[in-house]
């Protein structure tokens, strides 16, 4: 990395060296011909050297950005401008092909503005316009102007008469690629000027060296245009050295606001940096695709995503399509792991002169698709968990109803029958029975009438009865029957519930109401049960002592984890003297 | 008396049948659940049923189902439910429809034979009948600033057995007094709860259960 940007910076250097010794030796030219001031060659030499330097600073700063040698190579074409001046034919014949390709590559470079990329349609139409019609006029112009002699013209008065010229034919031509250009320009201007004034704030101080690039631009098309129309039989334009000086200052500025612009331009990696704020988490395509078109300027972009179902990939718009080959007309991104794509992105080739915007755009995105991934995996084992904790409570509730079934149906039954022998036989024994077997026999019924009364209340307690085959309601007045304290159910219920939820909230009465009693002293509790959006909201408080903890206690404990496994919440407000009310919410939507 | 019984449970369906019998009763039907119950009765009118509240095929309220639809017939018959808990709701549920003739049991009465027998009887005849247990469970129910605290031992004694469905006759028989003191306790009772005199045995067991059940 080091060595390159150091190699990178020795060839910079080079270039920089060369303008420096070419710039003077090129203006010097301007000399052979004709007296000119030194402010005059001053200016020359001012606007090929702000040109160079501009585009050197920006191929070192921003690298990838077409600018700097677009620039570089603008300020180079400048000074072999001069050339036209040399002694030398062929070298004077290069050189005034060469000088026409001036304002076409300042045109580029305009349009190419900040990011050193063209990506518009209009901005493209604008550059191959500029590049076609100056290739053109190249060609007529090497043919039509060609040297009399290639290396001297001894005879020569001036360095017009040197040429071959078909005036006749150069003329019309000629005219055609003034207006062409004059043309291309005000559109350039046009563009510019929309730039300018869609901008806004920071933006527009950016666009203002364009703006007067455009306007130095396209007023010197206009200028040479306006002329060859009032003096269309030639001769010279006013060549006002007060003009050219104007225009030279203006091209220096142009070139510093260029540098200073292009230095300037954080928007890029600002919108990269919106790029990465905005997929938190991986939006919906059509919101993908819009946000890479942003951030990129590439309006061409096209996102592809992979559907597992289909197989196959879908565009933003959800359809079934095939992303294009990587190759000349479209560059493709492919995003995931090798051999199973997740994402294609398809842009503009233009783009790969940016790597980096490219690369931090391409690490935004796969930062959302991983970060994407992961959260459907983490989503994904919490539901997992989620539902096994729901399963483990259900089937706890289905154990318990299975118990107290088989101890109403199956012990509580037996010992009802053996109750009822017990007494059949004594009263079979008859009055005459000895006393001490009657006496036997009262014990055992008591003692199967005692055991029948304990297995009712072990039933009641593994799962009452009445919640099963009354529901929520019915088993919290059942509850507050039996309470030793006064125990006032609102019930505001009406219809029954997932089974899991009524006997959650019905746990949580009792334990809240068993709590009241041995631990806050309590001598009233209110219970309440409604639904509101599909949630059960179940209080209850009691005026006692309060300051209960969740954390000790292994009832609530318990219960805290029911509530949690069936996706509720549980609140306890037990303020010291205050009283303690505990709320539960569970949800419980409409099957 | 004709009686039909349904209950699930065999050994239990054959000791009631056993202890009807021996009480006079003629068990004309003895099922396992509440439909052959319904179909039976259908068949052969009988003076009273018994009917399990858990049976086929949920095990759940299927006996107070079938309760509720022999009493909703015209004339309607009286019944007697058993239940393995002690359920003052569902006492107060099948008092609810406002007629006589219905009893609310645990199923181990069936052990105490004369209990039961007297308890089908006074139901078959159109009384009512509340297990002891339901009622001394309600009695025992705290109640905030409780009028009961104001009632005497004798008055409480008297307030349990009009509860469990007996009338003032039968109060007076069990407890050894005469009448008219059954009335006297009858009517302090009822002042120091707040309570109207009732029109007749079922609306006051009605009336005073569901007093027992306030908070």
């Amino acid at each position: 990395m080091t060595r390159t940007v150091a190699r990178r910076r020795l060839v910079l250097g080079l270039v920089g060296l060369i303008a420096l010794l070419f710039g003077p030796f090129a203006t010097s030219q301007l000399m052979r011909t004709a007296e000119r001031s030194p402010a005059l060659l001053l200016a020359d030499v001012a606007v090929g050297w702000s040109m160079i330097a501009a585009g050197l600073i920006i191929a070192d700063r921003r690298r990838g950005n077409r600018i700097g040698p677009l620039a570089i190579v603008t300020g180079f074409v400048w000074f072999i401008g001069d050339f036209i001046s040399s002694d030398v034919a062929v070298v004077s014949y290069l050189a005034s092909l060469a000088h026409g390709w001036f304002d076409p590559l300042f045109a580029l470079v305009i349009l190419a503005y900040p990011a050193g990329r063209i990506v518009r349609r209009v901005d493209r139409v604008l550059a191959v316009g500029f590049v076609v019609v100056q290739a053109a006029w190249t060609v007529v112009k090497a043919y039509g102007m060609r040297p009399i002699g290639w290396w001297d013209c001894p005879t020569c008065i001036s360095t017009v008469d040197r040429w071959f010229v078909a005036y006749d034919a150069m003329d019309p031509l000629g005219r055609i690629e003034t207006v062409l250009l004059t043309a291309l320009s005000i559109g350039l201007l046009a563009v510019v000027v929309a730039r300018w004034l869609s901008a806004s704030g920071a933006a527009r101080t950016r666009e203002t060296p364009v703006l007067l690039a455009g306007l130095v631009l396209a007023g010197g098309f206009i200028a040479t245009f306006v002329w060859q129309t009032v003096a269309p039989t030639g001769g010279r334009e006013p060549l006002g050295e007060l003009r050219t000086i104007v225009l030279a200052v203006l091209r220096v500025l142009v070139a510093v606001g260029l540098l200073i612009g292009v230095l300037r331009d954080e928007a890029a990696r600002g919108r990269i940096a919106d790029l990465v704020v905005r997929l938190d988490g991986l939006p919906p395509m059509p919101v993908l695709q819009a946000s890479l078109r942003d951030a990129l300027g590439d309006p061409s972009l096209d996102v592809y995503r992979w559907d597992p179902s289909a197989a196959g990939f879908t565009n933003a718009a959800g359809q079934a399509a095939t992303p294009p080959a990587d190759g000349v007309s479209r560059a493709v991104l492919t995003i995931g792991s090798a051999g199973s794509p997740e994402l294609v992105v398809a842009h503009d080739p233009a783009l790969r002169d940016d790597p980096g915007l490219i690369a931090a755009a391409t690490a935004a995105v796969r930062l959302a698709v991983e970060n994407e991934r992961l959260q459907a995996e983490v989503r994904a084992q919490l539901e997992a968990v989620r539902a096994s904790r729901a399963r483990i409570v259900e089937a706890q509730d289905d154990e318990r109803r299975r118990i107290e079934r088989d101890l109403h149906d199956g012990a509580q039954q037996r010992l009802v029958s053996l109750q009822l022998s017990l007494q059949m036989l004594r009263r079979d024994l008859g009055p005459g029975a000895d006393p001490a077997a009657v006496a036997e026999l009262d014990a055992a019924a008591a003692e199967a009438a005692a055991a029948i009364a304990d297995i009712r209340e072990l039933a009641r307690g593994v799962h009452p009865a009445i919640l099963t085959e009354a529901g929520l309601g019915p088993a919290l007045g059942s509850l507050a029957d039996r309470a030793p304290l006064p125990v006032v159910v609102t019930d505001e219920l009406d219809r029954r519930l997932p089974t899991g939820v009524e006997a959650t909230a019905y746990f949580v009465a009792a334990e809240a109401i068993t709590n009241a009693i041995k631990h806050a002293g309590a001598t009233r509790v209110d219970v309440r049960a409604r639904v509101a959006d599909d949630q059960l909201h179940l209080d209850v408080r009691d005026d006692g002592r309060g300051g209960a903890d969740a954390t000790t206690g292994t009832g609530l404990t318990g219960i805290y984890d029911r509530v949690a496994a069936l996706g509720g919440s549980i609140t306890l407000e037990s303020a010291e003297g205050q009283g303690t009310r505990l709320s539960v919410m569970l949800p419980c939507a409409s099957p | 008396m004709r009686v039909a019984i349904a209950e699930d449970v065999v050994l239990l369906r054959e000791g009631i049948s056993r202890v009807l019998r021996d009480g006079g009763f003629e068990v004309v039907a003895a099922v396992g659940d509440a439909e052959a119950l319904l179909e039976a009765i259908e068949r052969t009118p009988v003076d009273v049923a018994i009917v399990d509240i858990r049976m086929p095929p949920t095990h759940t309220d299927e006996g107070l189902l079938a309760a509720e639809a022999l009493r909703a017939r015209e004339p309607s018959i009286p019944v007697v439910v058993l239940s393995q808990a002690v359920e003052p709701a569902h006492a107060v549920r099948l008092l609810g429809d406002g007629r006589g003739g219905i009893g609310y049991l645990l199923k181990e009465r069936v052990a105490a034979m004369d209990d039961l027998l007297e308890a089908v009887e006074r139901v078959a005849r159109g009384g009512t009948a509340i297990d002891p247990a339901v009622v001394a469970a309600l009695v025992a129910k705290r109640r905030e600033r409780d009028p009961l605290d104001e009632l005497t031992a004798r008055e409480r004694e008297v307030l349990a057995l009009m509860a469990e469905g007996r009338s003032n006759r039968a109060i007076a028989t069990k407890l050894v007094i005469g009448d008219k003191t059954v009335e006297t306790h009858v009517a302090s009772i009822f002042s120091k709860l707040g309570l109207e005199s009732a029109p007749d045995d079922h609306r006051r067991v009605l009336a005073v259960l569901t007093w027992l059940r306030r908070a």
